[in-house]
């Protein structure tokens, strides 16, 4: 019930707008037969010259009739200074229209993207190796990830329907600036029973395209508010609030002796195997748990079927539970109470 | 030396999930689509509720996209969800009241498959507790042969 309480309230300002959207769509599938070949004709021209030569300029008053526009608009919370033109702005992509595309947004986007989720994991995880990190930043930001919180979470639409059921469906111009518009790899070549895998320029893929108008949504929250709190909050409402696993990113190649390298670096006490709890040792399926100890410290526990695996296993526990180190209550720079934390010396080199 | 596991593909699928989606209020339907019959009797209640309740009813609920489809026919009306499913309900000689029933029904709905939970929970999250090991028991306590 809040949910719906809460899109009441919201939605105020946009009344005006929901109920021209209406009348829209009554027009658009002959409720109301208004609207005239010539608008049918319009769609047909401009849909039709999806090269670079068409580059119009959405002004608001057209990008207020999508209906899907206004959904998504509303569907992500935007802020009302974030124009709905921009946004049909964000979903068109350089290959699909000249001039005003979402290119440069996505640039702005990209970065502000990759500082916030870089600045995140290493305040969350100080002693994360590069390699580790890399792949993690990866995982929030690469472009299958973005696509798939454009498609499966944000559910904008591509715009598929070919000229001439537009064209029969009297479907007005302006509704597809409310669906991610542009030019895929046409995979048609003269060569009968030949398949092409090569793109020609401008043909981009859907996975690519999703990316580029998530970017670029989060490059033209900053342009329109001006507000890096906003933009901030936005990434991590809708990036790092994903669950990634990062503990099941690690691969050790000599787990024992990057940990005795390691307590010898930090001076501590050299490592030692000790076997905790056994059962079955005699019969086919024996379990061991072994603990690693430094002292009188326990750095990591495991099982395995023999001690050796145990052993091996209590190593990369000992490792993993160094490596994911995690500050209580972690302030990233941006925060305004940000104090330095720790720097890590980098990893252990065996 | 640490390297990424060669498996880590897998780590970028496992972290999708539509619980972040609903505790953002990103509904899961996006769009509903009311198919009517211009002269038919069984396209009564909905024709009433375009004319009465539909303006209302669109501007209360923004997040979602409204279409309105005149075909020969039953009434039916269908819910599209971000899933990429669809939901469909004939809505023939149904009332006004209960065809408001059945939109809140379409958007409320997630648009996954209906299945029996048969109360198992799932969760991307380990579990707090942990699981209960028979070799973590006091030694004492232990069952011995």
């Amino acid at each position: 019930m809040n949910r719906i309480r809460n899109s009441l309230v919201l939605s105020k300002p946009f009344i005006n707008q929901s109920s021209k959207l209406i009348h829209k769509s009554f027009s658009t599938t002959r409720f109301v037969n208004q609207t005239t070949t010539q608008e049918s004709l319009n769609t047909t021209q401009t849909t039709s010259s999806s090269s670079a030569s068409n580059s119009k300029i959405i002004t608001e008053e057209e990008a207020s009739k999508s209906a899907l526009l206004v959904s998504l608009h509303r569907r992500l919370n935007l802020p009302k200074e974030f124009k709905l033109s921009t946004l049909a702005r964000c979903l068109t992509c350089r290959s699909s229209q000249g001039k005003l595309n979402n290119y440069g947004l996505n640039i702005l986007g990209k970065n502000f993207l990759s500082y916030y989720v870089s600045e995140n994991l290493l305040a969350t995880y100080p002693r994360l190796p590069t390699i580790i990190l890399n792949s993690a930043i990866d995982s929030y930001i690469s472009n299958e990830s973005l696509a798939s919180i454009g498609e499966h979470s944000w559910g904008i639409e591509v715009d598929q329907t070919p000229i001439l059921q537009k064209f029969l469906r009297e479907e007005p111009i302006e509704y597809s600036y409310g669906k991610l518009r542009f030019l895929p790899v046409n995979p048609k070549t003269n060569e009968k029973g030949v398949t092409k895998i090569t793109k020609n320029a401008g043909e981009i893929d859907p996975t690519v395209a999703y990316s580029l108008s998530v970017r670029s949504i989060i490059g033209a929250l900053y342009a329109s508010t001006k507000s890096e709190t906003l933009t901030k909050k936005f990434i991590y409402d809708h990036i790092l609030s994903r669950k990634l696993d990062i503990s099941t990113m690690f691969e050790f190649e000599q787990p024992t002796r990057e940990l005795s390298r390691l307590c010898k670096r930090e001076g501590f006490e050299v490592p030692i195997a000790r076997l905790l709890a056994e059962n079955g040792r005699l019969t086919k399926k024996p379990v061991f748990v072994v603990g690693v100890f430094s002292g009188e410290n326990k750095l990591g526990e495991s099982y395995g079927s023999s001690l050796k695996e145990a052993k091996i296993r209590a190593s990369v526990d000992a490792l993993k539970k160094w490596y994911l180190y995690k500050p209580l209550n972690p302030k990233v720079p941006s925060d305004e109470d940000y104090q330095p934390g720790l720097i890590d010396h980098g990893i252990v080199i065996v | 030396m640490v390297s990424v596991h060669s498996s880590y593909q897998y780590v970028k699928l496992c972290f999708l999930g539509n619980i972040i989606s609903y505790i953002l209020t990103i509904p899961q339907c996006k769009r509903i689509i009311l198919q009517f019959d211009k002269t038919g009797g069984s396209s009564k209640g909905l024709r009433e509720f375009l004319r009465r309740r539909l303006e209302n009813y669109a501007t209360s609920n923004p997040k979602i996209e409204f279409k309105i489809i005149e075909k020969a026919g039953h009434p039916v009306i269908k819910g599209e969800y971000i899933n990429g499913r669809e939901k469909a309900i004939c809505i023939r000689n149904l009332n006004i009241d209960i065809i408001q029933q059945k939109l809140n029904l379409l958007r409320e709905s997630s648009g996954a498959q209906l299945t029996r939970t048969k109360g198992k929970v799932t969760s991307l999250n380990e579990s707090i507790r942990g699981i209960w090991s028979p070799l973590h028991v006091d030694p004492k306590n232990r069952h011995k042969i």
